[in-house]
């Protein structure tokens, strides 16, 4: 029962995380094919897309395992390959399954950016903003138990 | 007050635990089905499971014929809190609060046992702690 537990709750974080790229990745792509004057997204490209976020998200859980506060040197490290991760992941599979075709190089550029800021923001959350919201949890935890 | 029976099943167990359960103490089982007077403030956590109720101390596990919502209401000023659909917890016995994305808590209990403040009740939960 604990191994389920562990598990489902894994699979409910990874499956968050993996809602967000997906997000991301069909925003971008819908954008991009709206503004050269497409309407729809072939059905196997969202397929590409949930497998490739998927694929990100359980790598994503390894580097960041759940169970283990990361600091320091670790958790540089470990960033640093999670970033390395997303890049080749959602850069590699929109070149290989040719998500973005016929962009122009600034508009590839563009999107390369709103990448870097949704990885940058994206970490941000999850290692700077919830540990300073769990501070503050514990603190008020710790006034409310010594009352 | 005398009650008869001809047997000490899980009715007469309800039964009883609901009349002895005063403000101060929970009437609750074991099981064994031996009575046991407990102090709120001893149960770490409380769970529902199958319509039972579970209460949870450091050292054992008991049943009371008490809700969920009944627990939370009379003791809620002891610190048992609602967590979930199916979990009460006593603030007092948890070591640390995590917060998760989507808005939940992790709370690991000094049993060691990480239970989740599910999104509905997380905001409850900060009020509660004066956030």
């Amino acid at each position: 029962m604990q191994e389920f537990i562990r598990f489902y709750s894994w699979g409910v974080d990874m499956k968050f995380h993996m809602g967000l790229y997906f997000a991301a990745l069909v925003f971008t792509n819908s954008l991009t094919r709206w503004l050269m004057g497409e309407r729809s997204i072939p059905i196997q490209a969202l397929l590409e897309m949930i497998l490739t976020a998927f694929g990100v998200a359980v790598i994503e859980s390894w580097i960041f395992p759940r169970c283990r506060e990361l600091e320091g040197p670790s958790l540089t490290r470990r960033t640093a390959l999670w970033v390395l991760v997303c890049n080749l992941g959602f850069l590699g599979c929109s070149v290989a399954f040719g998500w973005f075709r016929g962009l122009p190089l600034w508009g590839g550029a563009l999107l390369i950016l709103f990448l870097e800021g949704g990885i940058a923001a994206m970490w941000f959350a999850t290692h700077v903003a919830l540990k300073q919201d769990s501070k503050w949890l514990n603190d008020k935890l710790r006034q409310y138990q010594e009352q | 007050m005398v009650l008869r029976c001809r047997e000490v099943d899980e009715e007469v167990l309800w039964a009883l635990s609901l009349l002895r359960s005063g403000f101060q103490r929970l009437c609750v089982w074991d099981e064994e089905k031996e009575i046991t007077l407990l102090s709120p403030r001893e149960a770490v956590y409380c769970e529902s499971v199958d319509e039972r109720i579970f209460i949870y101390t450091n050292a054992s596990v008991f049943q009371t014929a008490l809700s969920l919502a009944e627990l939370e209401g009379r003791y809620g000023d002891l610190g048992l809190f609602r967590a979930g659909k199916s979990t009460v917890i006593n603030l007092h016995h948890i070591r640390s609060l995590k917060s998760q994305p989507g808005g939940r808590i992790q709370a690991t209990l000094e049993t060691g046992e990480k239970l989740m403040v599910s999104r509905h009740y997380a905001p409850l939960l900060r009020e509660r702690l004066g956030l």
